[in-house]
């Protein structure tokens, strides 16, 4: 697409994208047989596809301008519920109501975040704090503090653990998430309203864009994602531990701001999304490989984290900064201490 | 203060040229062109904000050298600017504004002196005859008080002050105030303050100018005292040819007639400054509404955006009693409201042709999907048709000049062909000839049948294209002007009549 050619440079858009090809590179050359082979990088993937759900769902809200700090309650809840489902009827009730019955509080969660931050009126990074807690207090009241694991049916596992011509069949729900909300906050009033609302709210408001509308949905699907990312887990792993979400939050955080700062700069956008994922996972892995100690895989997650965020920050900054017309940042520059 | 010879380059504009231009202690500089020819950019420039290109020449500010790029050094040296987006914080007070990027009084312990800073802060309001409680968000304030306020802000410690330079400070101020603001000017030019002025109302710059500087395309055209530029000149100096002042008289026979249906009726509405106001808008006709600042003229489209809550009466949108107006109910109604504020027209960060059609995507939309391919066709016949320059749809809007971003602000409403346009201030910082040219769009939409409700402070719009002119007082519908009394001397008078009008 030719959007916003002029207005970023190349090295903006695809900086990413050129850091993520030097990796894989320097890994194929450094570990010979090793990384690039089919099961290794299908494992990369594969390993990403839990965190991308949860992270494509944030988009929304972030690209609306709201935070939604719930997502990994949500998720909590969700890997909670469903197994719960299960054990308790013995594991004989059907698997599509399971899955219903789980979106559904999935949804009914997004509703009271929506509920909490449009028609409240509190602020939606307080809001969903609160909220949070509220999910995973419920989680610990339905699991009673153990990890569910008995009566999981077989059908039900199988939702994770298939593979569709030796594709893991959660990477085929990745890509098929991705491609619909690329299409939503690309080609559909709707994304655009979306966009607009996060760009200026007033002034979109009185361009007649339905703004609070469009924060109430976008925290709907936000707890929709979760709660299917819950799902996926659940079914993968075959049981329900207490407080998995929370190990989400901080990478779907990270990987939207990092993913903001690439191909299109400046906005929340799934290609991003995905350059950002995998820069994040090759690493991972190539040291993973070297045979480097655990700790130092944490501990370089955590400093991809900062420095995206760093990034992403420094970014907008200096195209805000670029944009002289920014009324606050004009003033506050003119007028020094 | 001098600059020689500075240049600035954008990516891919060059919005200055090897400009050279200088200010004496007590003089009043005016600096005009038409939107775009790089007068906020050489403004920008001066206050460190833009850092000018590497081969620009010398900045010097009473023969003593300053760096480029420097916003602290050139503060210190005595500059202070009014830009043409005030750069005042929605969120914070009044007196926070004030003190922005400065230092709070302290006293033992730094705490902060509130009493002191409160009356140091009304004093400074007091400099522009503003009346108001320091604590006051500025979010809460009209676009008049804002432009005070900014003044305020750059007027405050007047004893270090030695230039002030003001961006296009009488575009949302009614006459009543730009007298105001020429006595401020006044008195500080006495006191050997050099002034510079940019604005597209060529009767101010004979009012207030010594001397006259013209940019076009970031070239300097013409400069000299101001004795010798006649308006005929300074038109065909910002517009590149002899083209003169063209305002679209001919539109008005063609708003003479107009239907019965009304489109907007206010019955005894009472809201913000409004005190039980009552007027009907019928199709086909461009009404002007005129008032000083606090008559309540602003307030007619405020409550249509749901930004000023009516407290009694009726609003009638088409037939339709509308109890708390907002843009999204208007809207179906075939009524669209373009909002004064300049913040508020679009949205910065969008491209133009995101936001030119952001009031109304259904007509390139099929089933869910945008059809991207025929909104940049409609975007491109758009810039094209309103002069938006530069002629790129996917330029964000925010590295527009401002009177770029109002034309396209304007168009945004024109594309959606609503049956009633409500403007509040649509030719806010355009020039001369953008102006006619949206006056005249404007116009001829009502031929078709479009009602239109013009707030302006220019009234010279007013007596261009209206067909009859409300004027404000107090609150209420005092008078309303038609055929040959819609001049400016008498809407003036009008305006002004019996000083009951409340100064707030
Ligand atoms: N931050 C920016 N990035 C890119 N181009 C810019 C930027 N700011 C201004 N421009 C371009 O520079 C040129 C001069 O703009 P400037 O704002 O100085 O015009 P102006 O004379 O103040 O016009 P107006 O009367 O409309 O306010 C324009 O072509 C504008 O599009
Ligand atoms: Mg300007």
């Amino acid at each position: 697409m030719s959007e916003r050619k002029r207005s970023a440079s190349f090295f903006e858009r695809y900086g990413g994208v050129v850091l993520l090809a030097g990796m894989i590179v320097l890994f194929a050359v450094t570990l010979p047989g090793k990384f690039l082979t089919y099961d290794n990088l299908i494992g990369v993937v594969s390993n990403q596809t839990i965190g991308g759900i949860v992270a494509l769902g944030l988009l929304l809200p972030l690209a609306a301008g709201v935070f939604d700090i719930s997502i990994g309650g949500v998720m909590t809840l969700a890997v909670v519920l469903v197994t719960w489902l299960f054990q308790t009827t013995g594991g004989d009730m059907p698997i599509p109501l399971a899955i219903l019955i789980t979106l559904l509080a999935g949804l009914a969660a997004g509703g009271v975040n929506a509920v909490l931050v449009v028609v409240a009126k509190v602020d939606p990074f307080i809001a969903t704090i609160g909220t949070s807690s509220v999910f995973l207090g419920l989680s610990e009241v339905i699991a009673n503090g153990e990890t569910i694991a008995k009566n999981i049916p077989h059908a039900f596992t199988s939702i994770g653990r298939t593979e569709i011509f030796e594709v893991p069949i959660t990477t085929v729900y990745l890509i098929v998430l991705a491609l619909i909300v690329w299409y939503v906050l690309d080609h559909t009033p709707f994304g655009r309203n979306l966009y607009a609302t996060g760009a200026g709210r007033e002034a979109a408001r009185l361009s007649g864009v339905p703004t609070s509308r469009v924060i109430f949905i976008t925290f709907l699907v936000s707890a929709l994602f979760a709660t299917i990312a819950g799902v996926v887990y659940g079914a993968r792993l075959g049981s329900g531990p207490p407080n998995t979400g929370a190990s989400y939050l901080l990478p779907a955080y990270a990987s939207a701001f990092l993913g903001s700062t690439m191909i299109k700069p400046g906005r929340f956008n799934v290609p991003g999304l995905i350059v950002a994922l995998f820069i994040v996972a090759v690493g991972i892995n190539g040291l993973q490989l070297y045979g480097i100690p655990f700790w130092v895989v944490d501990t370089y997650q955590g400093l991809v984290l900062i420095v995206a965020v760093v990034l992403a920050r420094t970014k907008t900054r200096k195209a805000k900064r670029g944009k002289a017309t920014t009324p606050g940042a004009a003033q506050a520059e003119g007028v020094p201490a | 203060m001098s600059v020689t010879d500075v240049s600035k380059t954008f990516v891919s504009t060059r919005a200055l040229d090897r400009v050279d231009f200088d200010v004496r202690a007590g003089e009043v500089h005016a600096l005009i062109g038409h939107n775009g020819s790089g007068k906020s950019t050489l403004v920008k420039v001066l206050a460190g904000f833009h850092k000018p290109d590497a081969d620009s020449g010398p900045f010097t500010v009473e023969g003593k050298k300053l760096p480029y790029g420097d916003p602290e050094a050139v503060h210190r040296a005595g500059l202070r600017f009014i830009h043409q987006e005030l750069g005042l914080l929605d969120e914070l007070s009044l007196l926070e504004n004030l003190r922005l990027g400065d230092r709070y009084l302290t006293g033992r312990g730094w705490r902060v002196r509130w009493g002191a800073e409160r009356r140091r802060a009304a004093a400074a309001l007091a400099i522009v005859g503003l009346d108001l409680d320091p604590d006051v968000k500025v979010a809460d304030l009209t676009p008049i008080e804002r432009t005070q306020v900014a003044v305020a802000r750059a007027m405050q410690d007047e004893d270090a002050v030695r230039l002030v330079l003001l961006d296009e400070p009488t575009a949302t101020l009614p006459s009543s105030e730009v007298t105001k603001l020429f006595e401020l000017i006044r008195r500080m030019t006495a006191h050997g303050v050099g002034i510079v002025y940019v604005s597209h109302r060529l009767e101010e710059i004979e009012e207030i100018a010594d001397r006259v500087t013209v940019l076009r395309e970031g070239r300097v055209v013409g400069t000299g005292p101001r004795s010798e530029f006649d308006n005929a000149r300074l038109v065909s100096l910002i517009v590149g040819s002899t083209a003169g002042e063209a305002l679209p008289a001919a539109a008005r026979e063609a708003t003479q007639v107009h239907g019965e249906a009304s489109l907007l009726d206010f019955q005894a509405v009472t809201a913000g400054e409004l005190r039980q106001a009552d007027f009907v808008i019928r199709t086909g006709e461009i009404v002007g509404v005129a008032g000083l600042a606090g008559s309540g003229v602003h307030d007619i489209p405020g409550v249509l955006l749901g930004r000023v809550p009516v407290e009694s009466g009726h609003v009638v949108v088409a037939g339709r009693v509308i109890d708390d107006p907002d843009p999204a109910k208007l809207r179906p109604l075939g009524a669209a409201v373009l909002p004064s504020p300049r913040h508020l027209k679009g949205i910065p960060e969008l491209t133009i042709r995101e936001n030119v059609t952001l009031a109304d995507l259904r007509p390139l939309t099929r089933g869910w999907n945008l059809d991207l391919r025929r909104e940049r066709r409609e975007a491109a016949a758009i810039v094209e048709r309103f002069d938006v320059k530069p002629r790129e749809p996917e330029k964000p809007l925010a590295e527009l000049s401002g009177g770029n971003q109002q034309k396209v602000a304007v168009a945004k409403w024109l594309r959606i062909e609503p049956d009633l346009l409500v403007l509040d201030e649509p030719t806010q910082g355009v020039d001369v000839g953008a102006k006619a040219e949206i006056l005249d769009l404007v116009a001829s939409a009502a031929a078709e049948g479009l009602a239109v409700v013009l707030c302006s402070s220019d009234l010279d719009d007013l007596e261009a294209v209206c067909s009859r002119v409300l004027v404000i007082r107090g609150g209420r519908v005092a008078t309303e002007l038609t055929g040959e009394q819609i001049n400016r001397k008498t809407i003036t008078e009008e305006c002004y009549r019996s000083e009951k009008a409340r100064v707030s």
